[in-house]
C-alpha cells in the first residue's frame, strides 16, 4: 500500500495528503460561487422559457453533487444531488410550472448552503 | 508476474477532482499518471501514449464516459485497454450497466484518496492479461 513503503517521511503522507486536499477544497468553494452564479443564470433562462440551458444545470448539478462529497461538503453534495435529479427527470417538452417550481427552490437551497461555505471560516 | 501497472490515464471535466486523483495516485511512486478534461482529449493522448489502464468519469461534457468507452472499442489499437469508471452515479443498476458497456470495474465517488491507488491496482491484478 502507498502508506506502507516505509520510506522516511512516509508517515506524513495522509496529514500531507489532507493539508493539499483541503487546499483543493478552498478552490473548489471559489469556483462553487461561480457556478453557482452561472446555474443562477440558467435557471432564470428557464423561468423565461428558454430550455436549452437544461443539460447543462443538469451537468453543473452533477459535477457538485460529486466534488463537494470529494472534499466533505455533504450537504452541498445531497442538495445538488436531489437538484441534479430533479432537473434529469425533466422532458424539455413538457415542462410543468410545479417542475420548474422544483428546481428553483431546489437551487435556492443549494446555492444558500453554497455560499455559506463559501464564507471565511465556514469551510470543512 | 510481468504485467504490472505503469500507467493510467485519468479523465474528468472536473478539475478539482482530477488534482486528487493527481495525488492519490501519485502515492503509488511506481505510476504513471497523465490526466484530462474530456473523452475527445482522451482518445487523442491514448492515440499517441496507450496507457495501460483508463479511469473514466462517467457525466462529462462532449463525448461522455460511455460513449468515450465505446470509440474506444472500436479502435483496433486501444479496444483492449481495460476501463475503469469513475462516478457519483453508483447505484446497483447502474454500476450493472456500465460493467455491461464493457467496464471492468466502477469506483463510486467519493472515493478514499488513501485507497485509490490500491483499489485500481487490485482491479488491475484480477484482469487476466493473457
Amino acid at each position: 500500500m502507498p502508506e506502507s513503503k516505509g520510506t522516511d517521511g512516509s508517515r506524513d503522507r495522509p496529514a500531507e495528503l489532507q493539508r493539499q486536499m483541503d487546499q483543493i477544497g478552498d478552490r473548489f468553494l471559489q469556483r462553487l460561487l461561480a457556478e453557482l452564479a452561472m446555474m443562477s443564470e440558467l435557471i432564470a433562462d428557464l423561468e423565461a422559457g428558454e430550455l436549452s440551458g437544461l443539460k447543462d444545470l443538469e451537468l453543473f448539478a452533477h459535477r457538485i453533487h460529486g466534488s463537494s462529497a470529494m472534499f466533505g461538503f455533504t450537504d452541498i453534495s445531497a442538495l445538488a444531488g436531489e437538484l441534479e435529479k430533479l432537473v434529469s427527470r425533466v422532458e424539455p417538452a413538457n415542462l410543468s410550472t410545479d417542475e420548474l417550481l422544483d428546481i428553483a427552490q431546489q437551487f435556492s437551497l443549494l446555492a444558500t448552503a453554497g455560499r455559506a461555505a463559501s464564507q471565511p471560516g465556514n469551510g470543512n | 508476474m510481468t504485467n504490472r501497472l505503469g500507467s493510467v490515464l485519468y479523465v474528468d471535466d472536473e478539475p478539482d477532482i482530477r488534482e486528487v486523483v493527481e495525488l492519490s495516485l501519485g502515492l503509488a511512486e511506481e505510476l504513471d499518471v497523465q490526466t484530462c478534461e474530456s473523452g475527445e482529449r482522451a482518445l487523442e493522448l491514448m492515440a499517441r501514449n496507450r496507457p495501460d489502464l483508463v479511469l473514466l468519469d462517467v457525466m462529462m461534457p462532449g463525448l461522455d464516459g460511455p460513449a468515450t468507452l465505446a470509440r474506444l472499442r472500436a479502435d483496433p489499437q486501444l479496444r483492449s485497454i481495460p476501463v475503469i469508471f469513475m462516478t457519483a452515479k453508483a447505484l446497483p443498476q447502474e454500476i450493472e450497466r456500465f460493467l455491461s458497456l464493457g467496464a471492468v470495474a466502477v469506483i463510486p465517488k467519493p472515493f478514499d484518496p488513501l485507497q485509490l491507488a490500491g483499489q485500481i491496482t487490485a482491479i488491475w491484478e484480477n484482469l487476466d492479461h493473457a
